[in-house]
């Protein structure tokens, strides 16, 4: 990478930008799910590291979210774009060498401002925890420019016409920066009380709604059609999906403070917005699972195809708990228990990374041209994930309810610690499987780049996944 | 007054300039939603919007081969 950070523009090889934030992601994943399965240790087994400040739960929790977050996730989502993008442009990035820019100051801003997390150094809000230099630093140095290389990629286009990848690529990239500079007004203005507790969770709910979700499922629009060679069963429903998310995504954020003395009309409204959710979702789930029409066989072959269609599907449980949990009638129960730490783990963990390990995988073979090294590791990497989230998300949502029947019933907490006890060590379990299958993806790609067989001219790596 | 009456009734009185902005931008954005539904969905512009959902199939364009 530091050989390009100098390098002309037209020295640089095309998709080096996308390659180096591909691993880059990997690496962050292994990272923070080292992390959490650290955490998770911690809350299984009390005694387990003790007497550390530094390594102790509420400094390690925060450095564990960041890191999935602005590590894993979003760099696999710069990577997805830094390749899609152009490809759906027929065209070339914008600027290859501002892309190779954008990595080195992603991973190095990140770092400092994890290690500044670590140390205690913290705005103390949950989901915005970072210190808003770093705030500063995230939006000017890491969305700005991977916002202005996707935007000016799209405007050279090529072809006639936006795909609905490159319009949720466009619209979320700008979002984003709104949903970081806003969200994090409460620490540059110092605004304190109701209304900070209102921008914390409008920019935690929005950096999910705004961010990850919406680049998400334009992943699963670009890898579908392109690795079944099915078109996308509507366009229409795709732009439906679109401006759906925008409106009604956009508007929630009280629904995570039912109980604050926020207007009644703004918690009715962001309920309200909240069920509408499922509009979007819908539309998105049917769509692809439409796309997939005759190439069902696919979803056992392929391995993109396998971790997109189960991210995809997982979509399912994600909106039908995310429409319906904020109501009141539900929100009583489950507010403030290990429900909503599943819920979270279901975006994140479960739909999300589902969808950017698919376009990692096909993005690095294509972009290095060399075939997966081990397709039996891949399917591994596919089955730690998936059972390990699965505990891990089913063990939560039962420590969840038994919580909420303590916190309704007025159980003695310490009641409640021990009879979730059993579901902390699951989670436990849950966790670090997902933590070992990301050191076996890290060993798979690093291995596809050093020795996997090169794909001939002309061919697609998914094309010859099986050839061997 | 019947329960529903009651249910939405509105005390205009009391409105905000902030209820207001918050109000006009809801039903603003409500009629937006409406025209972009009925725009997507007539039968009219399901050919030029569909036309579209080819792109990712019209050729490999990842091909980085000829990459320096």
């Amino acid at each position: 990478m530091f050989k390009y950070l100098f390098a002309k523009n037209e020295d640089i090889p095309a998709g080096s930008a996308a390659v180096f934030f591909g691993f880059s992601s990997i690496v962050w994943f292994v990272v923070g799910t080292a992390m959490g399965s650290f955490n998770a240790a911690k809350l299984a087994f009390p005694d387990f590291v003790t007497g550390s400040e530094i390594l102790s739960f509420g400094h390690m929790r925060q450095v564990h979210v960041l890191a999935v977050i602005l590590g894993w996730i979003s760099m696999a989502f710069a990577m997805a774009m830094m390749y899609i993008t152009p490809a759906l442009g027929n065209t070339k990035l914008w600027s290859e060498k501002l892309g190779v820019w954008n990595c080195f100051l992603w991973n190095v801003g990140l770092s400092l401002g994890l290690f500044l997390l670590w140390l205690g150094v913290t705005s103390g809000r949950e989901y915005s925890d970072l210190p808003w230099p770093i705030d500063i630093v995230v939006i000017i140095g890491l969305l700005v420019p991977l916002g202005i290389n996707v935007w000016m990629t799209i405007k050279t286009r090529r072809v006639q016409g936006i795909y609905t990848t490159n319009w949720f690529f466009a619209a979320a990239t700008f979002m984003v920066v709104i949903v970081f500079t806003v969200g994090n007004a409460p620490e540059f203005f110092q605004l304190t009380g109701l209304t900070e507790a209102y921008l914390t969770w409008w920019f935690a709910h929005n950096v999910l709604g705004l961010w990850i979700t919406p680049v998400a499922a334009a992943i699963a629009y670009y890898v579908v059609p392109k690795v079944t060679g099915n078109p996308l069963y509507s366009h229409r429903i795709g732009h439906l999906h679109f401006w759906s998310v925008v409106v009604f995504y956009s508007t929630p954020a009280a629904h995570h403070l039912m109980s604050a003395p926020l207007p009644e009309w703004l918690k009715s409204f962001a309920s309200v917005e909240g069920v509408l959710i499922l509009v979007p979702a819908i539309a998105f789930v049917s769509n692809l699972l439409l796309t997939m029409t005759g190439k069902w066989r696919m979803f056992v072959e392929n391995i993109e195809i396998k971790f997109t269609i189960t991210g995809v599907m997982m979509a399912i449980p994600l909106n039908m708990q995310g429409g319906f949990q904020q109501t009141r009638a539900i929100n009583w129960y489950v507010h403030g228990t290990g429900w909503m730490v599943a819920h979270a783990h279901l975006a994140l963990l479960g739909f999300s990374t589902f969808l950017e390990a698919a376009a990692v995988y096909y993005g690095l073979q294509t972009l290095l041209r060399r075939k997966l090294y081990s397709l039996g590791l891949a399917n591994f990497h596919f089955w730690m994930l998936l059972i390990g989230f699965t505990t891990y998300w089913v063990s939560m949502t039962i420590a969840g309810l038994i919580q909420g029947a303590g916190k309704i019933y007025e159980v003695p907490y310490i009641d409640v610690v021990i009879a979730e006890h059993p579901y902390m060590i699951a989670r436990w379990v849950g966790g670090t499987m997902v933590f070992l299958g990301n050191c076996v993806w890290l060993y798979n790609m690093w291995m596809t780049a050093r020795a996997g067989t090169v794909i001939p001219a002309g061919r697609l790596p998914h094309e010859l996944a099986y050839e061997r | 007054m019947t329960s529903l009456q009651e249910y939405f009734q509105t005390d205009w009185a009391a409105m905000t300039s902030n209820d207001w902005i918050g109000l006009i931008m809801t039903v603003v954005v409500f009629f937006l939603m409406i025209a972009i539904y009925v725009y997507a969905l007539h039968p009219s512009n399901r050919e030029k919007l569909e036309a579209q959902r080819f792109i990712p199939l019209d050729e490999d364009r990842l091909d980085t081969e000829g990459r320096k």
